[in-house]
């Protein structure tokens, strides 16, 4: 096992090397530059500007500066939050993605496993088609149409939850929901799936055969086995889920990880960009391994190899 | 597995129990704030949103008007007088002028602050805001090594001397402008380096400041609150505890919240209701123009006459009845809501008709590439244009729309033939309107030079009776109508929700104002 998480993090780090190399390049490679603004700058104070923050500079010399700042954790200021760092801004906004990612992650599991099993045992039938139908329509609705219609409806209109922010426990729920239900749709899916190729296999069989009552073989028997699928599929969106989603923390005005992600590109940050798209191909490959190890825990054929 | 679903639904239950006891905030304003501020820095801060938040932290020598009516009030100076030739202007100073920690506020700490924000190294944007102060620019430029030079003098504790490069009669009105701030010098250099851009003073939570107001928290892009500063001289008159500012960069969002009462004030109304009668809803006008900017050195685009006829040729009335739904038809560059500047007759000069053979000449040269930003309603306005001049002259257009970065390095280059952007005023005079077509100026990207305008300029900057000068301003603005090296669309309005338990909010021309008079009454 020891062997097995040594060798996943020793490939690693050429990928990370090539990620890093391939966003430097194109964050200063798109047009217009971090000082411009629509009120045109005069050139001497951009020029001032880009001095100070190193622009100036040959570019392997950017290349390697940035590069031994975020071995070190050592981030340089940003130019669109002067005064914070990378560091600082991650690390104010990537608790907040993850809390709701988990949250996200419980609303998905359990609306989605339970439809899955239940769809999968009473395959055909009207308790199949129904969540399936419903299944299908999450995947289509997008979360910028689920978001704003969850905030009007709970929201404008009976009031229970606030529309935006993230001051209070409650404020937790809209979002989750929003980006939770889409996931859920998957997990639902991929459940109906996994179940129903186990629940025709031997082992399964044999557990019926030996008069154990239907709960058990599905809960204790199947499951373990039908969620494996779900399993694979949480690895990526694990990843996805924490480092924040733009649209729903734009909607609900969630402090996360996500608008960071995207204006830090948006408004040429280069330090800011780097580090985000950096900090987010590390959790991918994080919880692409974590997933490898619950496939092994899981699955005892794969302990064998 | 039981036992997980046991604690589920019990910490579900337990959230869903929180959301009850929600919080009324009591005397606090909650105003939508657009864009998440860069910086609370008065000397480096250049957007609306950060300019929002800064007049409540900061106060300078004048200060916002509490009634529509006045230009300005005292702020910390309580009287100034200026010179016959209006090249000097002095300022009294109040002696209970305090910054939120105590530290007294006197002549010398606008000396300092204006030294800071003219040093070349802190290399502030608006520095060019105080020019008009004798050798600022030199000193800015670096050509002037010492600010002694400058013509800045503190004769007395309270008593500051400000000497003019030339008369200026609007300087009162300009230096209203947040980069006038003072600011907390000795808690800057506490901080990091005075001159350090990324000093980070101005993002910290014990930010010390000299206005009605104080920094109590920011929660990056989430909330800025600040609550009275009891140190204010003036803190009695001030009714409402906290302000809380909240970014929204989404219109929907933030109109549900004004909906669900989270929001007292919205920044804007979400463009497809604003033709729509909302409760609470105003349109205060701006002193703002949106207008297409010609790129003056195209061949298609030198003849004056072809930039008539493009203007001439664009229903405006229609344009804001079917796509941009606020704002009024500009006949000139400056806005009419421009206060002592009598709009006269505006009628533009008759459209000349353009001969075939210069059509076809024009789209001889390739389509006309109208560029821009994919930014709100610009490509609707940007395609009606298209059908427009297609129709009425029969010229061809190529629109280029683009993410706003990009489109702005294109407009730096000269990368454009025809533009549509906006400009907003920076202060109630025509000047900063005109001024920014001279040859000289750094924001002309027009690439537009006429010397007879520029002349007409500099005379009127010197003219220190009013009447005179404003005569002068509109022979300028006549024959920037007339030259057309910018075709006038809109004069802007700035449309928004205000709550009905929100008192005496002042409608503002440039879209600052003071908080202090506002009241809520619940």
């Amino acid at each position: 096992m020891l062997r097995f998480f040594l060798i996943r993090l020793g490939q690693s780090i050429p990928t990370l090397l090539a990620i890093y190399t391939i966003t430097f390049f194109m964050v200063r490679s798109a047009p217009g530059g971090p000082f411009s603004q629509e009120r045109k700058v005069a050139p001497h104070i951009i020029e001032a500007q880009m001095e100070y923050y190193g622009f100036n500079d040959p570019v392997y010399v950017q290349y390697f500066r940035s590069l031994e700042q975020h071995l070190t954790f050592d981030f340089p200021p940003l130019t669109s939050y002067p005064g914070l760092t990378a560091g600082d801004i991650i690390g104010e906004s990537f608790p907040v993605s993850l809390e709701l990612g988990i949250w996200a992650l419980l609303v998905a599991l359990l609306f989605g496993i339970p439809t899955g099993v239940l769809a999968a045992t009473k395959q055909n039938t009207a308790a199949d088609y129904a969540p399936m139908s419903m299944a299908m329509l999450g995947i289509c609705l997008p979360t910028f149409v689920i978001g704003p219609l969850l905030a009007l409806f709970f929201g404008v209109w009976l009031g229970w939850f606030k529309v935006s922010g993230w001051f209070d426990l409650s404020d937790r729920i809209l979002p989750a929901l929003t980006l939770g239900l889409f996931y859920a749709a998957y997990v639902a899916r991929l459940t109906r799936v996994g179940m129903l190729e186990v629940l025709g296999m031997d082992y399964v069989r044999t557990a019926r055969a030996k008069g154990l009552p239907e709960r058990i073989v599905v809960l204790k028997h199947a499951l373990r086995g039908g969620v494996m699928p779900v399993v694979s599929f949480l690895g990526p969106a694990l990843a996805g889920l924490v480092s924040g989603s733009f649209v729903v923390e734009t909607i609900f005005q969630v402090p996360g990880l996500g608008r960071h992600f995207v204006q830090a590109a948006l408004s040429r940050d280069h330090s800011l960009v780097l580090s985000t798209v950096l900090f987010y191909a590390a959790l991918i490959i994080l919880a692409n391994v974590a997933v490898d190890a619950a496939q092994i825990l899981l699955n005892p054929k794969l302990r064998k190899r | 597995m039981h036992f997980w679903i046991k604690t589920i639904l019990l910490s579900s239950c337990a959230l869903l129990l929180s959301s009850c006891g929600k919080q009324e905030s009591r005397n606090s304003l909650r105003i939508g704030n657009g864009a998440e501020p860069r910086t609370l820095d008065p000397q480096q801060a250049v957007s609306l949103a950060e300019a929002h938040v800064i007049t409540a932290l900061f106060e300078g020598l004048l200060s916002e008007p509490s009634t529509d009516d006045a230009l300005f009030e005292p702020g910390i100076a309580t009287s100034w007088e200026a010179n016959e030739k209006l090249t000097q202007y002095s300022f009294t100073l109040r002696e209970n002028a305090r910054w939120s920690d105590g530290t007294p506020i006197n002549a010398d700490t606008f000396l300092s602050s204006f030294e800071r924000i003219l040093n070349p190294q802190l290399s502030a944007q608006n520095s060019e805001l105080l020019f008009d102060i004798k050798n600022a620019k030199a000193y800015h430029m670096g050509e002037i090594k010492s600010f002694d030079q400058v013509g800045l003098s503190a004769p007395s504790e309270y008593t500051l001397v400000i000497t003019l490069e030339q008369p200026t009669a609007v300087f009162l009105q300009k230096m209203k402008h947040w980069s006038w701030f003072p600011v907390p010098v000795h808690f800057i250099e506490q901080k990091g380096g005075l001159y350090d851009i990324a000093n980070p003073w101005a993002s910290s939570n014990d930010l010390v400041s000299n206005g009605p107001y104080m920094l109590d928290r920011w929660q990056r892009n989430q909330r800025i609150t600040i609550a009275k500063n009891e140190a204010y001289w003036d803190a009695p008159t001030i009714s409402i505890e906290r302000v809380e500012f909240y970014p929204f960069e989404n219109t929907q969002s933030e109109y549900r919240a004004f909906l669900a009462g989270q929001l007292d004030i919205t920044e804007e109304i979400p463009s497809e209701l604003k033709d729509q009668k909302l409760d609470g809803a105003r349109a205060d006008p701006l002193l703002a123009t949106s207008y297409l900017l010609l790129n003056n050195e195209f061949p298609s685009l030198s003849d004056p006459n072809v930039r008539r006829a493009l203007s001439a040729a664009i229903d405006r009335g229609k344009l804001i009845k079917s796509i941009v739904k606020t704002g009024f038809p500009a006949s000139r560059f400056t806005p009419a809501a421009m206060p002592l500047y009598p709009l006269g007759d505006t009628s533009p000069p008759p459209a000349p008709e353009l001969p075939r053979e210069l059509v076809a000449q024009i789209n001889a040269n390739g389509p006309l590439r109208l560029v821009v930003s994919n930014r709100d309603v610009s490509i609707a306005v940007a395609e009606a244009l298209q059908e427009m001049w297609r129709r009425e002259l029969g010229i061809e257009i190529r629109i280029e729309n683009m993410e706003f970065k990009s489109f702005l390095d294109r407009l730096d280059n000269g990368d454009y033939d025809i533009s549509y952007i906006a400009w907003f005023g920076d202060y109630l005079d025509p000047f900063t309107f005109l001024g920014i077509w001279q040859s000289e100026s750094q924001y002309n990207r027009a690439r537009w030079e006429n010397s007879s305008f520029d002349k007409l300029l500099d005379q009127s900057a010197t003219q220190a009776d009013p009447a005179q000068r404003l005569e002068t301003l509109h022979k300028a603005e006549d024959l920037l109508t007339e030259q057309m090296p910018i075709i006038p669309l809109f004069w802007k309005s700035k449309d928004y929700l205000v709550s009905p338990h929100v008192r005496n909010w002042p409608a503002s021309l440039t879209d600052i104002r003071s908080y202090k008079h506002v009241e809520l009454k619940h």
